[in-house]
């Protein structure tokens, strides 16, 4: 069964993603409400994949995949960005920082997990 | 007619009354504004008259009230207040008429009847009450006692038909009319076995038996039984996939349950594939799109429901941003404020769409980009209309439409822009497929493919191309424009020949694009405007030149225009007629600045031309002018049937009872005198735009499967056909059926076969473009007419979409087994098979017959 962690200091988008994906599927969300509480879950629990939001104070999601990728640790981990707008100059930005994909908000509740799966080529 | 009148003063309303009374209305007198209320809430008004200054509740307040609940009975305000500050505070509150005391009560009829008039029987009041039944269209829900009944697409028509009817009694054949198109109509103990399975769930969920037999006769709402009925336990949950989605409560918090690893289960059909949470131990079966759909809907409405929850919070931010504007507005803005509120639009325009609000994260988005700009304060106007809409928008609920937020296929809108560029090949951009700007919401992107030297072009041009709700894609060199359009077809390119590594090359490659695709529209973009470099463009076939001198906005204006003469913004657009340029040019500064785009007329003869060529959503006309007159111009435009919903607003000098009788005599909607004051005329155009919009979706779709409906479709079609002939395009006109509807109906019931047509209905959506013509005829049959379009691209088209289909497997949905679907067309091209809208059906349809007779699963042309 897949993990995935959903970082985001948002309490809606945090809730409707999880709520979203395990409706959706049977995977098994776990949520973070910053950075560094994002970073800390991730090496303890080692997820599948962290859905992370790319402005927040604090440890911002640059910070927060920074982290990710020095530490041994969590740098498998396929990270997925959550951000508002994307415009053509960003994309290198996110290819920069290791990211996947970059899922734009406001998603689609309905297909955020299909999202997911097409990104990560994931198949179950 | 039954007519409320809300009036305090007892002569006043004595008179009214009696002149009401005369006209064969029946009018109900409640002499203060909760007398009022109460009296909406137990009778169904086609009309309310309302006095401003009420005891206990004033007009305005009723007014509110009313919308707010859902009410939208037409509300006339009769009021002694005459200044335009008052009549747009009447407006605002969601009324549709103001008529200052004293007034002749010749006028006042002559209103009334305007307001009922638009009033189509069966659109009268959207929300539609019986007993504790409540029957909301735009949701397609009926409630029983506040619980939402778990009905079928066919089980809702046929509740619907009788709430909207409740003393009438219909046959089988009536219904069968009604409910079922002429091509698939089932026989009549289809309609009883529907009314049987309907009885049994209204029975269920406690509402008695409310459908009577009548017999020999047919069947009708039994009064009688609506408030009697004990409440049952409810079970009316229906399993059935097609049912509405039971709220799912509890649902989103219940545990997890543990489920098998998804490579232990090696049926699964789909991408989607895995259990819902209300999965049981019962061993996992494969789930199908029925299913993985279903779970999508569920998920989009859990989402809307925890909107209930987190609606306070973000209508505190529309509050701090409306504080922003205020500040700016006051230029009182500090450095954090404005930091905070642009903060704040961004969250807003990255979580509303999610609830179910698209538009309201596209307003949040156009606050954020302003607001990040260099003069926040130097765009107060603009900032101000934008909150307000936002505001409007959050306190409407969140919209219903499953594939709003999915229309969009995810990857082909990404996979050109992300390859383009080459540099990053492997970044994948998940895509929504909600608009990412502007207000467009409704227009699908069009993509533009830009080839220039790096920062050639001018950041804030693209900008502007964006927020017109184009899509671009940049390259600089030639090669990788080749390699664009061979694995991404834009819409249009937009080029400048000066580009390395000559400009010779540049513009033999304007041939090769002229030769390659002598349908795509291309722009030559050029710093270089004189003569020569004019006419060395024409030499090598370059079509659209447009100077890079020309001011940005004009050139979108270009670029859109060719791309989809049709492409209609979102932007209401108003065709006003006067011949005096003073009021024109008033109107033109003024209206842009609310949204509304204004169309000048001053020659009255050129008006039919201007009104097919516009478009336009609403109508202003001035009386006297020379050669026709405005009265006369409302007529010609009331006789044509195209037009008979067109909005129409006189604007005009003269204000005796006759001339007013006359106007609203002929169909005039509306009537401002001049002068007028802007916030009044502003309120009355958006008052007539809302309503007749509302009107129209009632109208003109299909409830099944979200296309316009059969008649609609066809004067959309003739209305292309002659477009069609007067620019000398080509036309397609594409008539499909899926292959043994009438079986699958069988086999599978109706309900499954419902949600294929949905499913199908949804895929064309995908495939065709904005301004294309998608249609329910009745049935199992849809027409398509693609304009400006080859035979060939048609052909390519459907084809796709037969692809698209074949790919489902369609899951049985009681038995193991699936299926799949496929469907027959016929293409028939405009000019060459026909050059009227019955000729090129006939021939399609013959198409289609061949295509049928070769086994199906076959398009044919005619």
């Amino acid at each position: 069964m897949k993990r995935i962690l959903v970082i985001d200091d948002e309490a809606d988008i945090r809730e409707i993603a999880q709520a979203s994906l395990e409706i959706t599927t049977a995977w098994e969300v776990m949520t973070a409400a910053s950075g560094e509480e994002g970073v800390a879950i991730a090496t303890s629990t080692q997820p599948d994949a962290i859905l992370l939001d790319m402005s927040m104070p604090g440890i911002d999601g640059v910070a927060a995949s920074q982290q990710l990728q020095r530490n041994p640790a969590t740098r498998h981990i396929p990270v997925i960005f959550l951000t508002a707008q994307l415009e053509t100059a960003e994309r290198s930005k996110y290819e920069a920082l290791g990211g996947t994909a970059v899922v734009v908000k406001p998603f689609d509740p309905g297909t955020l997990a299909q999202q997911i799966k097409t990104a990560l080529a994931w198949t179950d | 007619m039954r007519i409320l009148l809300v009036e305090d003063d007892e002569t006043l309303a004595a008179a009214l009354v009696e002149t009401l009374t005369a006209q064969y209305y029946a009018v109900d007198l409640a002499s203060d504004g909760e007398m009022g209320w109460e009296y909406v809430q137990v009778a169904k008004y086609d009309l309310i008259v309302l006095d401003l200054n009420l005891p206990h509740l004033d007009g305005i307040q009723l007014c509110q009230r009313l919308r707010q609940h859902q009410h939208h009975e037409p509300v006339l305000i009769l009021a002694a207040q005459s200044s335009s500050r008052d009549k747009v505070r009447g407006l605002d509150a969601g009324a549709d008429d103001y008529i200052t005391k004293p007034c002749s009560m010749d006028e006042l009829l002559a209103r009334v009847r305007a307001l009922l008039r638009r009033q189509e029987p069966t659109l009268r009041s959207p929300v539609i009450t019986w007993g504790e039944f409540c029957l909301n269209p735009t949701a397609c829900e009926i409630t029983f006692q506040g619980k939402l009944l778990a009905l079928t697409p066919k089980e809702y028509s046929l509740l619907e038909l009788f709430l909207r009817n409740p003393s009438r009694v219909f046959s089988g054949s009536v219904i069968l009319e009604h409910i079922w198109a002429f091509d698939d109509a089932p026989g009549q103990e289809t309609v009883r076995a529907h009314i049987k399975r309907l009885r049994r769930k209204l029975k269920l969920a406690g509402g008695g038996d409310i459908i009577e037999t009548i017999y020999g006769i047919g069947y009708r709402l039994n009064d009688g039984a609506a408030a009697a009925s004990p409440a049952l336990e409810t079970g009316a949950t229906d399993a059935s996939p097609t049912g509405m989605i039971p709220a799912p409560d509890g649902q989103v918090d219940a545990p997890v349950p543990p489920i098998a690893e998804p490579e232990s289960k090696p049926e699964v059909k789909l991408e989607s594939a895995s259990e819902s949470i209300a999965g049981s131990s019962a061993p996992p079966d494969a789930v199908t799109v029925n299913e993985s759909m279903a779970m999508a809907d569920q998920a989009r409405s859990m989402a809307r429901l925890a909107w209930e929850r987190f609606r306070e919070p973000t209508l505190e931010r529309v509050t701090l941003l409306e504080q922003a504007v205020a500040a700016l507005e006051a230029a009182a803005c500090s450095e954090a404020l404005l930091a905070q509120a642009q903060q704040t639009a961004h969250k807003l325009a990255g979580s509303l769409g999610m609830f179910g609000f698209p538009e309201g994260s596209a307003l949040a988005q156009a606050l954020e980009r302003l607001l990040k700009g260099d003069q926040p304060e130097a765009n107060v106007d603009q900032l101000e209309a934008l909150v307000v809409r936002l505001r409007e928008r959050l306190h409407q609920p969140p919209t219903q439409d499953a594939f709003s937020l999915s229309g969009v296929p995810s990857d082909r809108r990404n996979n050109g822009t992300a390859r383009s560029d080459g540099a990053e090949p492997h970044l994948q951009v998940a895509n929504s497929g909600l608009p990412d700007s502007g207000l467009l919401a409704a227009v699908g992107r069009k993509r533009v493919l830009v080839v220039d030297t790096e920062g050639a072009i001018a950041p804030d041009f693209y900008a502007l191309v964006h927020s017109a709700g184009l899509e671009i894609e940049r390259v600089t060199t030639l090669e990788q424009a080749r390699q664009v359009l061979s694995q991404n077809m834009p819409d249009g390119v937009l080029i400048d020949p000066a580009i390395a590594p000559t400009i010779e090359a540049g513009l033999a490659f304007l041939g090769e694009l002229a030769d390659r695709f002598p349908s795509l529209p291309v722009f030559t973009y050029s710093a270089q405007d004189s003569q020569s470099d004019r006419l060395a463009v024409v030499r090598h076939r370059g079509r659209t030149f447009l100077s890079k001198a020309l001011p940005p906005s004009q050139v979108v204006q270009v670029i859109l225009q060719a791309l989809d003469p049709l492409m209609q913004p979102a932007q209401p657009t108003v065709l006003a007629v006067d011949d005096d340029p003073v009021i024109l040019d008033r109107l033109t500064q003024l209206l842009p600045k609310w949204g509304i785009q204004v169309v000048p007329l001053a020659d009255t003869k050129e008006f039919w031309n201007a009104l097919s060529v516009t478009l336009p959503d609403l109508l202003i006309l001035d009386i006297e002018m020379p050669h026709a007159n405005g009265i006369e111009l409302c007529q010609i435009v009331r006789n044509d049937s195209t037009w008979s919903s067109l909005p129409i607003l006189f604007l005009s000098s003269r204000h005796d009872a006759e001339t007013i009788h006359t106007i609203y005599h002929i169909g005039a909607d509306d009537y401002v005198h001049k002068p007028f004051t802007e916030p009044e005329l502003v309120a009355r155009i958006f008052n007539r735009l809302e309503r007749n919009r509302l009107l129209k979706n009632l109208a003109e779709m299909d409830q099944l499967t979200g296309l316009l409906n059969r008649h609609y479709g066809i004067n959309k079609l003739k209305h292309y056909l002659q477009l069609s002939l007067r620019y000398q395009q080509e036309m397609n006109v594409v008539i499909l059926d899926i292959d043994q509807f009438r079986y699958v109906n069988d086999e599978y019931g109706y309900d499954w076969g419902d949600r294929v047509l949905q499913w199908l209905a949804h895929l064309v959506k995908q495939v065709v473009r904005s301004g294309d013509i998608t249609a329910r005829c009745g049935g199992d049959e849809l027409m398509i007419g693609l304009y400006c379009c080859s035979q060939a691209d048609a052909l390519l088209r459907i084809s796709q979409l037969l692809q698209l289909l074949r790919l489902e497997e369609f899951q049985h949905p009681t038995q193991p087994g699936s299926c799949q679907i496929t469907f027959s067309a016929g293409i028939a091209a405009f000019p060459k098979n026909g050059s009227d809208f019955p000729s090129l059906y006939r021939a399609a349809n013959q198409a289609l017959q061949q295509a049928k007779s070769r086994g199906g699963n076959h398009i044919e042309l005619a």
